[in-house]
């Protein structure tokens, strides 16, 4: 019975072979090579997209679309694209703050496995219906979308905006794709079990009367967070941990410690020891090195170049 | 039992089999629609496109339709194509971009429902209409600006576009060549200025057969009964009048095209037949006669303040109080309007005026919100104020200054009073 099934299989394998006419590959009318497109492709090429393809897309197979596709993007918002001139200086400094820091601090061959194939940047917040900012999002480990792009000043950046605008953010969304890829220890979830109320994060109410508030940062660490978000859910508080500890100096994260109050500040330490140990032992990334690197080149970027890049080809 | 379900499934499965491959033919009858693949067609129209924009060397005149439904009317936005980039200028101020600057940014051919012409790098002269903006009932509510564009159709001075989200069709026309862009946008400009009165009668033939009420670039008519018969009909202005984006019927005669006509200071369709005539409205007083030093009154106490000019026709400076502040002339009104602004720091804190309702006993933070002038007497000349309707929930009689520890909307605190404007009125010196 089974040879029959075999040999059936084979007819019709056979069968289904056959053409009926010697089909040549039809060069002239490929959708994909159309010399007229081709030739407006690459007559469109501006400077900075020759210097994304030797800083983002040789090195790190990193598409970095910093003009608007709405393929790309999430399509229930209205969103704007990015101002050039600011696309350009963000690039730069991404570069120079977030991916080299990495690269000093365990070499490129990370970023070249981990970091996400994909940039994308929106000149306009993300707006939930409650009135509050999407800043950026990370889809599986692939893609990396930041928000509110034409807020930036290109010509005077400000450090803490870039930080709360997009280090945080990136550092946030690249933890994510770190604990996606190899999970931490579970027990992280247990220590803040029961405090965690999903998007209303930054609803605060009072007590007393019932009014509610937007939640403090001080609110946030006298309940054992690190930020107002991390309360949202436990993946969410693991990376902000990271985010936070990394983008601040050690000033603000005892200051931040002394004002949580014994029990919050307990909390919050004994969840970043899970995370510092995380980091150090299964991504051999000690977090103390890299805020050290992350700070120092904070400081480096008034002395960057953020201008358009000079062109360099003959076209 | 078995072996013979077995059977009779073989056999069901040879004949399945075998149908399948005499079922396989070598003719193709099926004539093809068109002679290209879509993917290909799509390609060539955007090839072709491209071409069309980049060989006006003037440019284009962009019909820009704001609104859904086009319910905010329309602007002129003139746009230049290289293999690169587009430069735009308008002839509506907006932020970042004032009317007639020149902003250059990114766009693409590309081919998603149809070919499409998307304008994908941020541009203040278009793309302002579409961002969201951030507050309201609505955070992520816009203008009702698009930026992406189905091509619909195109001849060597004409394309046709549809936004892609709002939905409006936006016609692109050549623009000749010995055009300055600047002459151009500033003789819109200028037209919009002389027709800065909100209401027209509606004559025809001589006689008044309805009245017109502009709102931002759409006109509503009413008949003499005061019923309406055309709802917000968006329109341009352009160099010499007005065009609606659509001809309409009055009384018989189909307009679409009118000329200002600066001695009756009206609109008239180019056949003569129609005019639109200004009307001033009750209490209106020009920019100038609005210049110059005021007693202000405020529940029985008196300060003196002077209303200098920042803006002609457009903003005064008031001076005299711990802070300016700054007061909209609204010209087709003929009045004054004092909104929700800030107004700078003032010891240590940073100092906001703010619409208050001194009957529920409410601030109010928010752009938009505030009062207009009313004229009580001519001389000399009085001014109250009154809610100005912006806010449903509040109606506000006063204004407070005070300071703030932040940006109240962005939960700054309520520091010090620093001047209450309960009540206020101004009576001219």
């Amino acid at each position: 019975m089974k040879k029959i099934y075999t040999y059936l299989l084979l007819a019709v394998g056979v069968a289904g072979l056959s053409g009926c006419n010697g089909d040549d590959i039809d060069y002239d009318n490929s959708i994909f090579f159309n010399e007229a497109e081709i030739a407006n492709e690459a007559a469109s090429k501006n400077s900075f997209d020759y210097w994304l393809e030797d800083n983002y897309l040789t090195p790190y197979n990193i598409d970095f679309k910093y003009r608007m596709e709405y393929n790309e993007s999430d399509m229930e918002k209205n969103l704007v694209p990015a101002d050039f001139d600011k696309a350009v200086a963000l690039a730069k400094i991404i570069k120079h703050v977030w991916m080299d820091a990495y690269n000093e601090v365990i070499g490129a061959e990370f970023l070249r496995t981990y970091v996400p194939r994909t940039f994308h940047l929106v000149g306009s917040p993300a707006y939930e219906s409650s009135g509050t900012m999407v800043l950026g999002t990370a889809e599986g480990g692939k893609k990396i979308t930041l928000y509110n792009v034409n807020d930036l000043d290109a010509q005077n950046p400000d450090i803490n905006m870039l930080n709360e605008y997009y280090f945080k953010t990136m550092h946030h969304e690249f933890a994510h794709i770190l604990h996606q890829t190899r999970n931490y220890d579970p027990s992280f979830d247990l220590i803040s079990e029961g405090k965690y109320i999903g998007s209303n994060w930054y609803i605060w109410t009072d007590p007393e009367t019932g009014d509610n508030y937007l939640r403090s940062d001080l609110q946030a660490w006298q309940d054992g967070f690190v930020t107002p978000y991390a309360m949202s859910e436990p993946r969410e508080d693991f990376v902000e941990n990271i985010a936070m500890y990394v983008t601040n100096d050690q000033a603000y994260w005892d200051n931040m410690l002394a004002q949580a109050g014994e029990a919050g500040a307990e909390e919050i330490n004994r969840k970043f020891n899970i995370v510092y140990n995380y980091m150090r032992d299964t991504w051999n990334i000690d977090l103390n090195d890299l805020r050290r690197v992350v700070l120092r080149r904070q400081t480096e970027i008034l002395s960057l170049d953020l201008t358009v890049p000079e062109d360099n080809t003959n076209n | 039992m078995l072996r013979l379900i077995m059977k009779r499934l073989f056999y069901i499965y040879l004949v399945a089999a075998i149908a399948c491959v005499s079922f396989h033919s070598c003719l193709f009858q099926e004539d093809d629609l068109f002679d290209d693949s879509a993917a290909n067609r799509v390609t060539n129209a955007n090839n072709r496109y491209a071409a069309l924009l980049q060989s006006a060397t003037n440019g284009w005149v962009m019909e820009y339709y704001i609104g859904d439904d086009y319910s905010s009317g329309g602007i002129s936005i003139l746009c230049k194509f290289t293999d690169k980039e587009v430069e735009m200028a308008s002839t509506c101020s907006v932020p970042g971009a004032d009317a007639g600057t020149v902003h250059s940014s990114l766009y693409k051919l590309i081919g998603e429902q149809g070919p499409m012409l998307t304008f994908d790098s941020y541009n203040p002269v278009m793309h302002y209409f579409a961002t969201p903006t951030g507050g309201g009932s609505d955070p992520n509510g816009t203008l009702g600006g698009d930026y992406e564009f189905v091509i619909r159709s195109a001849t060597d001075t004409q394309i046709v576009l549809e936004g892609k989200k709002v939905g409006n069709t936006m016609v692109m026309t050549r623009l000749a060549d010995d055009v300055k862009w600047s002459d151009y946008i500033d003789k819109v400009t200028t037209m919009e200025e002389n027709a800065f009165l909100n209401t027209y009668e509606v004559k025809e033939g001589g006689q008044v057969v309805g009245m017109l009420q502009r709102n931002n670039y759409t006109f509503t008519m009413t008949d003499a009964l005061g019923d309406v018969i055309y709802d917000l009909m968006p329109f341009v202005y352009t160099e010499t009048g007005l065009k609606f984006r659509e001809p309409f019927v009055i009384n018989g005669t189909s307009v679409q095209y009118l000329e200002w006509n600066e001695a009756s200071r009206a609109l008239v369709s180019t056949d003569g037949a129609v005019s639109f005539e200004g009307i001033y409205p009750e209490g209106w007083r020009s920019y100038e006669e609005f210049l110059g030093n005021y007693t202000l009154n405020c529940s029985g106490s008196n300060t003196q303040v002077v209303l200098k000019e920042k803006e002609h026709n457009s903003l005064f400076t008031m001076t005299g109080l711990p802070l300016d502040i700054e007061v909209i002339y609204n010209h087709g009104e003929g009045r004054l309007e004092i909104e929700y602004q800030y107004c700078g720091t003032y010891q240590g804190s940073e100092v906001y005026l703010v619409p208050w309702d001194t009957t529920q006993g409410y601030i109010v933070y928010g752009s938009g919100f505030g009062m207009y002038s009313v004229l009580e007497r001519s001389n000399p000349l009085t001014l109250s104020f009154v809610d100005n309707g912006a806010n449903s929930s509040y109606v506000f009689d006063s204004f407070l200054l005070a300071g703030f520890s932040d940006n109240p909307l962005a939960g700054g605190e309520l520091g010090s009073q620093i001047f209450r404007m309960t009540d206020p009125v101004l009576t001219k010196q």
